[in-house]
């Protein structure tokens, strides 16, 4: 568990709301992590406080939100605290989110594929960009460590250089091919599930709305021209789409989009006649298709050196001798030196981190003196504040895939804490002066024998020890974390290079991947397919109001996809769906997590629905995480009475009995319960609940909940029989599977 | 179950909707089912499978297009379409062979063709009343019942009055009489049926306090004895687990369950036989959603209501119906009881529809198979079209003449299994 790669971790998080009647507590300290590919589902009734935390994610609080405190950390940046123009670059395309009201989140003016590719393209042109200035300062530090690592002789360094050039060369040349070769392969893959389709319509005699299926076909399939898939039938595959554009009468040039636009409602004229003749002409293009799919594909990085360095013809054989030879020049003329000497420059450039922080370490030491005396000197700290930040900006290594969130945090949580205490000193002094005021106005009333009719009240004195720790805490952290880093030994250096290698790759891929409008286009076609709407190309160019509401929120899912984000939080996506539907979409979130190691925060109070989803789940209950645990804890051993009353009061197939309805309503947040707030709606409350709130126990490694019924002291209590019975019966029918 | 008298009986009901020139929505299609007293009848399918229409068609919001609905054996609502298609049909088959019997021209075939004739006008004259009295129905199912009560008062009193001999005791019984008729007159038969919507916050006037929302439809009824009002409205608080003095307020200070139980309560007040109730639970949480169905149970007990229950949540739906019917696209392909339908489910459409619910159970649903409904590839409806069957007893099923021995050599496997 703990060698999982964490994605975002929230921790102590308050969130309130301003309103006429007082504050709402809305999010009352609540953390917890989530590890990548993994996903989280947040169980609990409306106005629990589930939404209020993902829209903290999000950066999307209402305008009367106070963020009271606490950290959500993505990519080493506190979300809390970075600006709005930073999070721009994170909200939708890093985390993306799907509401609950699709039409909420569609603009009802504009036509459904222009929503889908506008965003597309905009991120496409951002993207690479963003991959040009990624890849070009990895490689240029890489560049200048292995200088370092070789101690500037001059030799080294013009061939450090020399290296570097030619990796950055070859590495374009490399992805241009690849990317012909994967459009070509996608268009082939989208036309042949496109083909089956067709076929097995004709088969049926069910013809409405094929002359847009059979026009997208050709198309795609003219798309696959490229001399690494259908390099052997290229000739007879043109001969055929032709032959079928004839049966099918279709009139379409080069732009087949547009064509299929305007035949998409035209009905075949002699009822088939024209499908049946190209039923034997589609059943071939598929064959020739199948076979260019079934390829090997060529190693195009390896392809890209010799292209570019070899100044030879490409050798005619196989692709899988041509891969090894390929692979064999690679390594001989370039690879290996490469990763040699880039090894050297990472291994340099680790040391010099790892000193960096023993430095800080030092630092901090010699500096905690400021920190630690009993009130602080203003002067004192900023300056040692910007010693430290100094130091601990050196130790931030460009080489680490896993950014170490807590240097990068450093900056902003001490600037923070620091902020926080000298505000506080200045607002105490206020205070003192203004009791001591009213207290002197009030003493004068009453020794002129008058009875006042008020009260002073209380001073409200902000804690300025607390605070004073929670600065050194932020170091004793810093320091902790970076001892253990110092004493950690089994660092693996050639993983490391290869990770940096991959990393360099990746982004060059950003570079040369250029969003096209027609791949636009092609990509939203295929995700409208994807997320189930019937008719995508007739679909493409219709307003949202034509949309029935399930059709609606595929449509939201499908543009909320095709950001590629890191994170997908979903706010109760299928409520107002039905079940058919409900499981296709689920089913969808499901495969696009696990091919793209989506990290997913799943709202919802469909406790089915979380069974089916969530690999953990964390039960909410009045702004508190009251139970958390992976899906098995919660459903088969669940210790939070509050998870009893949710799984007893919901009927499964099996229920005859009456259900358990949670008696009265969630508490009222403006004055939130002093003890546990679910002690007033619990059978099993005891009087500790009202006096005092449970902290959290555990129960396993991945098992926490907040109750007293816990506490060893407490009496035993068993789950109501509606819930064990349910885990007894489900627990059989396994043993019965 | 069987000895229950029919309270709705639904008759190949049709609900189109124009769309475009031309161009129909089949919304409703030759659906027919009847409701038992005292049960609850249980109507699911995916959106826009029409299961809403056909409550809302029953209810008489919509105008039917066909077929007709009878509610305590009086007809309540009725289309034309079937007939006039019928005319059609006719038309075109008398002219046909008309044509053919000119063509010959000899003696016989022109007796022939006036006894054709005749034949036929006296189709069309047949159909023409049929038309013409579905549509009396259709336009006076108020008034004919407010007769027929009426009928009823005067024949009960007329008994009691010539039973009784004090002139007094006459004279308040004519005074009875008098103010039962008086309300009578003004009773209609669409009272007995009343809806419960889906979204509690959308159907509640905001503008209006509880009181005003619930005796709205006493007020309709031209009741205007106020502490008879106040009477009734505090009867349905209780029953709904409410207090009195909820009724002074409004909507908006209500929560989500406390809102659909004055929907509930809007619905009792006139003392329904038949209430329709529209995805009531669907828009609630889920721990309020057991206090909203534990209610309607209550009350189906307490009042003997009959509740046509229509949801997409299937584990609710079985919980709550007696007997279920699910459509598909306008068509109710299988219907049958609860038990039996989840038991042995036999359309494809309904098998898909049954792997799909998620239970909260994370093994059975991570080796879930969900079945997935191609209409196009499981049936074969080129040359014989499908009819409502019955296969079992009580349990129905749309199907062919092929399909139907399928289904039937289904059983037969699954009464093997369970043996």
């Amino acid at each position: 568990m703990s060698k999982r790669e964490i994605k975002l971790s929230v921790k102590n998080l308050k969130i309130s709301f301003r309103t006429d009647n007082g504050n709402v507590q809305a999010v009352r300290d609540i953390s917890f992590d989530l590890y990548k590919g993994e996903t989280l589902a947040i169980v609990g009734e409306s106005g629990s406080g589930k939404s209020v935390t993902n829209r903290a994610v999000m950066g999307i609080l209402a305008g009367n939100a106070i963020k009271e405190g606490g950290e959500i950390i993505y990519d080493g940046q506190d979300l809390m605290k970075i600006t709005e123009e930073e999070f721009h670059n994170i909200r939708g395309d890093k985390i993306a989110m799907i509401f609950q009201d699709p039409m909420s989140s569609l603009n009802p003016i504009m036509r459904v594929g222009k929503q889908l590719t506008e965003a597309m393209i905009i991120k496409g042109k951002l993207k690479r960009k963003q991959s040009r200035k990624d890849f070009n300062f990895t490689l240029e530090s890489l560049r200048s460590c292995m200088d370092e690592a070789y101690g500037q002789n001059e030799e080294e360094c013009r061939i450090n250089k020399q290296l570097c050039l030619d990796f950055d060369t070859f590495e374009h040349k490399h992805l241009e091919h690849e990317n012909l070769y994967n459009r070509a392969t996608t268009a082939a893959n989208y036309a042949l599930e496109d083909l089956d389709d067709v076929l097995f319509r004709i088969e049926k005699k069910s013809y409405k709305g094929m002359i847009a299926n059979i026009s997208e076909i050709v198309h795609l399939s003219s798309l696959t021209y490229d001399q690494y898939v259908v390099k052997e039938d290229a000739e007879r595959l043109k001969s055929l789409l032709d032959g079928i554009k004839n049966d099918i009468r279709l009139s379409v040039g080069e732009n087949v989009g547009n064509a299929a636009k305007i035949l998409v409602n035209r009905e075949p004229t002699n009822k088939g006649a024209d499908f049946e003749a190209a039923y034997a002409k589609l059943s071939e293009v598929k064959e020739i298709l199948t076979r260019a799919v079934a390829k090997t594909k060529p190693n195009f990085f390896a392809l890209g050196y010799y292209l570019t360095f070899a100044n030879e013809p490409l050798p005619e054989m196989p692709i899988e001798e041509l891969n090894a030879f390929l692979r064999k020049y690679l390594d001989e003329h370039f690879m290996l030196n490469f990763i040699e000497r880039a090894k050297k420059g990472i291994a340099y450039s680790r040391e010099k981190a790892m000193e960096a922080r023993r430095q800080v370490i030092a630092l901090v030491k010699e500096h905690s003196a400021v920190f630690s005396v009993d009130s602080l000197n203003k002067k004192d700290v900023a300056n040692a504040s910007a010693i430290l930040i100094k130091a601990v900006e050196k130790t931030i290594d460009p080489f680490d895939v896993v950014k170490d969130n807590l240097s990068y945090t450093f900056t902003s949580s001490l600037k923070s804490a620091v902020d926080q205490y000298f505000n506080a000193v200045v607002a105490n002094e206020k205070e003192n002066v203004r009791y001591s005021k009213e207290t002197a106005k009030r003493d004068a009333l009453i020794a002129k024998g008058k009875e006042p009719s008020y009260e002073i009240s209380e001073k409200n004195i902000v804690d300025l020890d607390l605070l004073k720790a929670s600065i050194i805490r932020i170091f004793d952290t810093l320091c902790a974390s970076y001892e253990k880093r110092i004493a950690q030994t089994d660092f693996d250096i050639g993983a490391a290079t290869v990770d940096v290698i991959d990393y360099l790759k990746e982004k060059a891929s950003g570079v040369a991947y250029r969003v096209t409008k027609s791949m636009a286009k092609m990509r939203a076609i295929k995700l409208l397919k994807e997320v189930g709407i019937p008719d995508p190309v007739k679909r493409f160019s219709q307003y949202p109001f034509e949309f029935s509401g399930g059709m609606r929120q595929r449509i939201v899912i499908a543009i909320a996809l095709s950001a590629a984000p890191d994170i997908l939080v979903c706010d109760e996506p299928t409520t107002a769906l039905d079940v058919t539907i409900q499981s296709q979409i689920l089913e969808l979130i499901n495969k696009v997590k696990a091919e793209r190691q989506l990290s997913v925060i799943f709202i919802t109070h469909d406790l089915g629905v979380v069974a089916n989803m969530a690999d953990r789940v964390a039960v909410m209950y009045a702004g508190k995480i009251v139970e958390i645990g992976t899906a098995d804890d919660v459903f088969y051993s669940p210790a939070h009475p509050y998870t009893w009353a949710l799984l007893s009061s919901m009927p499964d197939l099996d229920t005859n009995e009456k259900l358990e309805s949670i008696p009265g309503t969630p508490p009222n947040m403006i004055y939130p319960p002093k003890g546990d707030a679910f002690a007033e709606r619990n059978k099993y409350a005891m009087e500790i609940d009202f006096e005092l709130q449970p902290p959290m126990f555990k129960i396993s490694d991945t098992h926490y909940a907040a109750t007293w019924l816990l506490h060893p002291d407490a009496p035993k209590i068993d789950p109501p029989k509606a819930v064990t019975d349910r885990i007894n019966r489900m627990k059989s029918a396994r043993r019965k599977s | 179950m069987e000895n229950k008298e029919t309270l709705l009986k639904v008759e190949n009901l049709c609900q189109y909707f124009k769309i475009g020139p031309g161009n129909e929505l089949r919304a409703v299609d030759n659906v027919s089912f009847d409701i038992k007293k005292g049960e609850v009848f249980g109507l699911v399918g995916e959106s826009g499978c029409g299961k809403t229409t056909t409550g809302r068609s029953v209810i008489r919001l919509y105008d039917i297009t066909s077929g007709s609905v009878y509610f305590k054996g009086q007809r309540i609502c009725a289309g034309t379409r079937a007939y006039k298609n019928a005319i059609k049909e006719a038309k075109k088959e008398f002219d046909a062979k008309a044509a053919e019997l000119k063509a010959v021209g000899d003696e016989k075939s022109r007796e022939e063709l006036s006894r054709l004739e005749k034949e036929y006008l006296d189709t069309v004259r047949e159909l023409n009343e049929k038309i013409k009295s579905a549509r009396y129905d259709h336009k006076n199912c108020n008034k004919l019942y407010a007769e027929e009560q009426v009928k009823k008062i005067e024949a009960e009193y007329a008994e009691r009055i010539a039973a009784q001999t004090d002139e007094n005791a006459i004279k308040a019984l004519l005074k009875e009489k008098k103010e039962k008729i008086s309300l009578a007159k003004k009773d209609r038969i669409m009272n007995s049926m009343q809806m419960i919507f889906q979204d509690p916050i959308a159907s509640l006037n905001p503008r209006m306090t509880v009181r005003e929302i619930i005796a709205e439809g006493l007020l309709i009824r031209k009741i205007k004895d106020e502490k008879y009002i106040d009477e009734q409205v505090y009867r349905v608080l209780d029953l709904v687990g409410l207090v009195k003095e909820h009724a002074g307020r409004y909507p908006h200070e209500f929560s989500g369950g406390q809102r659909q139980r004055i929907g509930i309560a809007r619905a009792i007040i006139l003392n329904p036989d038949l209430i329709i109730a529209d995805e009531p639970i669907s828009a609630l949480d889920v721990s309020i959603q057991a206090q909203v169905i534990n209610l309607l149970n209550d009350l189906r007990k307490q009042l003997g209501l009959t509740i046509l229950f229509i949801a997409h949540d299937l584990s609710v739906v079985k919980y709550f119906s007696d007997r279920i019917g699910v459509m598909y696209y306008g068509k109710m392909v299988e219907l049958a009881t609860s038990d039996e339908l989840f038991a042995h489910p036999l359309h494809p459409y309904t098998k898909s529809l049954l792997s799909a619910i998620p239970l909260p159970d994370p093994d059975y649903e991570k080796d879930r198979k969900r079945i997935i409904y191609n209409p196009l590839a499981e049936h074969d409806y080129t040359v014989d079209k499908p009819t409502m069957r019955e296969i079992l007893p009580g349990h129905f099923i749309l199907c062919n003449d092929a399909e139907f021995e399928k289904y039937k050599a289904e059983i037969a496997e699954n009464d093997k299994v369970r043996e």
